[in-house]
């Protein structure tokens, strides 16, 4: 056999291995991912993150059913001023005083929410133990109370999901 | 007294000897073939030990090598495709809880 000949033939081998490699890691990641997706809620990050027992997730699930209509009324008053905003910038070429008003509006609102925020999460980390519940609590804030996050860009449109 | 004569010493023994054992006759260009056979010898050159991607290569293409390296491959490959998808299934659970409890927050910071 030549060299050329078994050049080629190698990498040929070495191209069946990545190709076997590629598609057991594409069908498996795939397939765990899915189906970890269809057996779960909102709470399961949690259960699984902070290693809660299922008395505990059920008392948090309590929590979390409580906080949802509040956290529903509140998205549809953001929603709500948000869209009144756009009406009032729709065609202004500068800062009406109805547009600073709703703009400060929005504001009151947005602290409102996340003090509601803040204290949901605070009820969540003392129904989990201390340590678990010192590390809920920090990453919470820091995911969604942290002056760094993603807040100004979710202003525009803060729908989202209730489940 | 005188030491007997030895045999090679002796001339008619010598003569005697030479007739019966005649200088062959060579083949004709006997000499030349003899060198073309030397030369031939000398610009010979040993057999190369294979290099590394030979014996790699040899090593591959054996069937029970070729299927355990596709089985390692394999197996490597959905070891670390689980551990892939449990990952994006926790981003994605933290990002489904973050989006049920704030308002503000619709996608993985």
């Amino acid at each position: 056999m030549t060299s050329t000949r078994r050049v080629i033939s190698l990498l040929g081998v070495l191209v069946v291995g990545a190709a076997a490699f590629a598609a057991t890691y594409w069908v498996s990641s795939s397939i765990r991912s899915a189906s970890a997706q269809r057996q779960t809620n909102a709470l399961t990050w949690l259960g699984h993150e902070f290693q809660l027992s299922p008395a505990e997730l059920e008392r948090i699930q309590v929590l979390h059913h409580g906080y949802r209509p509040r956290c529903e009324a509140m998205c549809a008053r953001i929603a709500a001023k948000n869209r009144e905003l756009s009406d009032h910038l729709r065609g202004a070429t500068n800062v009406t005083p109805a547009v600073e008003q709703t703009l400060t509006e929005i504001g009151r609102l947005r602290a409102e929410c996340q003090v509601q925020m803040l204290r949901h999460f605070q009820e969540v980390a003392r129904a989990m133990p201390p340590e678990p519940g010192r590390r809920y609590l920090a990453e919470m804030q820091r995911l969604t109370l942290d002056g760094t996050g993603s807040m100004p860009p979710e202003m525009a449109s803060p729908t989202h999901e209730h489940r | 007294m005188q030491p007997p004569p030895q045999p090679d010493h002796d001339p008619t023994l010598r003569a005697l000897l030479r007739a019966a054992h005649p200088a062959p006759t060579l083949p004709p260009r006997f000499q030349d073939g003899v060198w073309l056979r030397i030369d031939r010898a000398k610009r010979a050159t040993p057999a190369a030990a294979p290099s590394w991607w030979e014996q790699l290569f040899r090593t591959a293409v054996r069937p029970a090598y070729a299927t355990a390296g596709l089985a390692a491959v394999m197996i490597a490959g959905t070891w670390l495709g689980l551990r892939d998808g449990n990952t994006r299934a926790a981003q994605s659970d933290r990002t489904r809880y973050l989006a049920a409890v704030s308002p503000f927050h619709r996608a993985t910071p």
